[in-house]
């Protein structure tokens, strides 16, 4: 298909800001991605409040309401703001969508009403009484919810556990931040302080945005020109760092829970070139990727460990890592399988099915992408970061010619760091064994 | 075989053919020219809450909690292979889903897509139930059961509905208790596939660009013969109130998770009437408590929610009820406060103006939020379960008048149907 040939145009609208452009006129609905990379510095905690207190409206939208009904009266086009880690970047996500132009009765021009919504949550927010940067009862409110919602992480165990895990492992590097800094940092801020962050995101930091579907890429290329198109030059974020472990090492932590979070983790040295980087995806697909995944169909459908057990590569970092939800006391077990599985792949490689197993299920999920908008976006997004700039049939032909021993000498490069488990403490009743009373 | 008929959505842009085989089985092609992947989803109405049923025979038969699900699980064994491997071969992804009141299982590919709807139709046709079969399964079953058990919002959810209803099946989870996990039987399975997986019960819905005569009339080779009648549901009677006005419990939770619910006396059995009373349901809702609503505003702004609040509406033949939900420091003062706002925002009188910007905001949600094949087959299958035609939202929400939303409104959040479910943090 001649659009999975196709790498979006890449323009360059400022300094600092690229635009990724796929427009597709078969999709119903546009949508357009917007990234503010920046280091993970200090900066952080008051870069993830301003994202929340930008998202409760502007000078001409001033309040959430206003905001919501603005989106409203524009089809149901959607506009959200969120801070989170990128690899080792925090980053500001504005992510925009909207009904193609071909449903719309005429004369309804949406994206460029959209577009100047967007830009003025972050250009023009809404500003406090007596010359604040904010809004201070606004600015209270959020910072009460993001600390309510950093003190309640804990309750959804899973998310949690992969969180604790990779701050473990990675303890000591940018990938091992928590995005939101601390509970202290959060507290700490002011009004100004938000709006030196702001002022620090519109200037300096790494714009990226990719715009897919039925809409005018013209028209964003314009908006993010006139936006940013004072800046002087391109920043530049740290080099990702990739250390590789000296000896393998085991956590365990506890609550009260009913199902134990399982995490093991490995690094890799990045691979020099495409063809490498496709083996390393293969190996991983034949490790865990999914039904036909070697831990899927040992640890799951021959032994019932567990209902699911997936690996997946964290490519910018050099990261391997499995994860599955366990019986606390099958940890040994499943720590056990997992170290054979992917040792009798190092050294005796996939088998013949395996192989194929991985691979037509990689060419159906990249053939599959010129169906769905936003994984598109995703996998040009990645590709752009990881400065290959492939298209899905490049990677698709590279995947199709790699030889089973490649897959084993990728493997080799996955080296044992972290093994990790958040489980009931062992003593303890599960929380869901207490009764319901009227 | 013979197609009944084509319908061209014009709002969605999409077009549907409609088409029985011999055995009873009805189908729904929808094309979608330019488009990489194609889906198959089938799927009938039998569920979770499916566990007490008379066979053809007469006979009685009692089934645990869970039995529907463990079900599809076993469907996915296949008969001489995997279900996964014969998949997996073909490059395609599938899986399946429980509810209260349906099964479906399906697959998307962007390559042989004939081979794969042959799989699919046989699997869940063909299945192979033994004792030790089931008995393998179990462990894996017990896991997915375990794994919801941390999740808050999913007990609470299933906490309301034990305060709702005092004995309707939406009381326990579909996957079962872990003990009913324990108890299920390769008898049990079997007396379910028996008695509702018949051809004249299945519902296929494909999507993809393709051509709908071939693959009807491969269908029509892979559909099993007709075959007797289904078994017939039995379902407890249910009072017309809630059984409790509050449960509580303690929970893994850092601060307190309230849902407040308000029941219909019972639900609707006409799949378009149903459908109607959601739409109607889910915009008094909007109007009521959506981000753009002037109540969500001054509770957010009060402090009395925050983002974790949700509203929404469930229903089915014998249930309908609207769910808010929220985290909060002061669960009485939540109670009290939104339960308040509700009838004020009614008494008060509901917005034409706002009514006309929440369909418009609905209908744009609607027309593009159906984008690739395997939504269009997953949307469309729902439709033939629910016993309505596809898209009939979009037509219902153009067909619906403000004066039906106001009526709608004043009926739904009577005190005496409201009812409240809260996990409390452990100390």
């Amino acid at each position: 298909m001649a659009f999975l040939q196709t790498i979006p145009e890449l323009r360059t609208p400022a300094p600092g800001v690229e635009l990724l452009c796929l427009p597709e006129p078969r999709f119903k609905r546009a949508q357009l991605s917007l990234t503010f990379d920046t280091p993970l510095d200090e900066g952080r905690a008051a870069r993830t409040l301003l994202s929340e207190v930008l998202a409760q409206g502007s000078d001409a939208l001033p309040s959430r309401l206003k905001v919501t009904r603005s989106l409203q009266d524009l089809f149901g086009a959607s506009c959200s703001l969120y801070a989170d880690r990128s690899g080792e970047s925090h980053r500001m996500t504005m992510n925009l969508s909207w009904v193609g132009e071909r449903f719309l009765p005429p004369e309804e021009l949406v994206q460029p009403r959209l577009l100047g919504l967007a830009r003025g949550l972050l250009d023009r927010p809404r500003r406090g009484a007596n010359g604040s940067p904010f809004d201070v009862e606004t600015l209270e409110r959020e910072r009460s919810a993001a600390l309510k919602r950093i003190r309640e992480r804990k309750d959804d165990r899973s998310a949690y556990a992969e969180e604790r895990f990779l701050e473990l492992m990675c303890h000591g590097e940018a990938y091992g931040l928590l995005p939101w800094d601390s509970e202290e940092a959060i507290h700490r801020l002011t009004a100004h302080d938000l709006e030196a962050a702001r002022l620090h995101l519109l200037a300096s930091s790494k714009v990226t945005a990719i715009v897919v579907g039925p809409c005018d890429p013209d028209l964003v290329e314009t908006w993010l020109g006139d936006w940013f198109g004072h800046r002087k030059e391109a920043p530049t974020l740290p080099p990702i760092t990739h250390p590789m472990p000296e000896a393998p090492r085991e956590f365990r932590e506890e609550l009260p829970m009913e199902q134990a979070q399982f995490h093991a983790g490995y690094r890799y040295e990045l691979p020099e070139t495409s063809r490498e980087h496709e083996a390393l995806g293969l190996a991983c697909a034949v490790l865990g990727g999914g039904a036909h995944g070697r831990l899927f169909r040992v640890v799951r459908e021959q032994k019932s460990l567990a209902y699911g057990i997936y690996a997946m590569l964290r490519a910018q970092k050099g990261l391997m890592t499995v994860s599955a939800g366990i019986d606390a006391g099958a940890f040994e077990e499943v720590r056990e399988e997992v170290a054979v599985q992917l040792k009798d792949l190092q050294t005796k490689g996939p088998s013949e099915e395996e192989m194929h197993f991985a691979i037509i299920n990689r060419l159906d999920r990249l053939r599959g992408l010129a169906d769905a908008g936003a994984r598109l976006a995703n996998f040009h997004l990645r590709e752009h970061a990881a400065g290959l700039r492939r298209t899905p049939a490049e990677r698709a032909e590279m995947l199709q010619k790699l030889e089973p021993g490649e897959i084993a000498e990728a493997a080799r490069r996955f080296q044992a760091d972290t093994v990790y488990l958040l489980a009931p403490a062992e003593e303890t009743a599960p929380a869901v064994a207490e009764e319901a009373k009227a | 075989m013979k197609i009944l008929e084509t319908m061209k959505h014009e709002q969605a842009g999409e077009e549907v053919t409609f088409a029985r085989s011999q055995s009873g089985v009805d189908i729904a092609v929808c094309r979608t020219p330019g488009f990489a992947s194609a889906s198959g989803y089938f799927g009938l109405r039998f569920g979770s809450t499916d566990m007490r049923f008379r066979m053809p025979s007469g006979e009685t038969i009692d089934v645990p909690s869970g039995s529907a699900h463990y079900l599809e699980h076993k469907l996915f064994e296949g008969r001489e292979e995997k279900v996964f491997d014969r998949f997996g071969r073909l490059g395609a992804e599938f899986n399946g889903g429980t509810s209260f009141r349906t099964t479906n299982y399906h697959f998307t590919t962007t390559d042989r897509f004939l081979d794969c709807l042959e799989v699919l139709v046989d699997f869940v046709q063909h299945p192979l139930i033994t004792e030790d079969r089931v008995e393998k399964e179990r462990g894996i079953i017990e896991q997915e059961v375990r794994m919801y058990g941390d999740h808050p919002g999913f007990h609470g959810t299933f906490l309301l509905h034990e305060a709702l209803y005092a004995h309707h099946g939406i009381r326990i989870e579909p996957g079962g208790s872990v003990e009913d996990v324990r108890r299920i039987s390769a008898q049990d399975l079997q007396s379910c596939f028996d008695g509702f997986y018949r051809p004249r019960a299945m519902r296929l819905a494909l999507a993809g660009d393709f051509e709908a005569q071939p693959v009807l009339d491969r269908l029509e080779e892979l559909l099993d013969a007709p075959d007797g009648p289904l078994a017939e549901k039995m379902y407890p009677q249910e009072p017309g109130h809630p059984a409790e006005e509050r449960l509580e419990k303690t929970f893994a939770v850092t601060r307190p998770h309230v849902w407040i619910g308000w029941r219909d006396p019972q639900g609707l059995a006409d799949g378009r009437a149903r459908l109607r009373q959601r739409i109607l349901s889910s915009l008094v809702l909007d109007l009521v408590f959506d981000a753009s609503s002037q109540t969500h505003e001054r509770l957010y702004r009060e402090g009395v929610i925050d983002d974790s609040f949700n509203a929404y509406w469930s229903s089915d033949e014998d249930w309908g009820h609207v769910v808010l939900s929220g985290v909060t420091d002061d669960p009485e003062d939540f109670i009290t406060k939104v339960r308040k706002a509700a009838a004020d925002c009614i008494a008060d009188g509901l917005r034409e103006e706002d009514y006309e910007r929440l369909k418009r905001a609905a209908w744009g949600g609607l027309v593009s939020g159906l984008q690739t094949p395997s939504a269009l087959a997953g949307s469309i299958l729902n439709s033939m379960l629910e016993r309505v035609r596809p898209f009939a939202t979009l037509d219902l929400l153009g067909d619906i008048s403000f004066e039906e939303v106001v009526e709608r409104a004043e009926e739904l959040f009577l005190p005496k149907r409201s009812a409240v479910a809260m996990l409390l943090p452990q100390e």
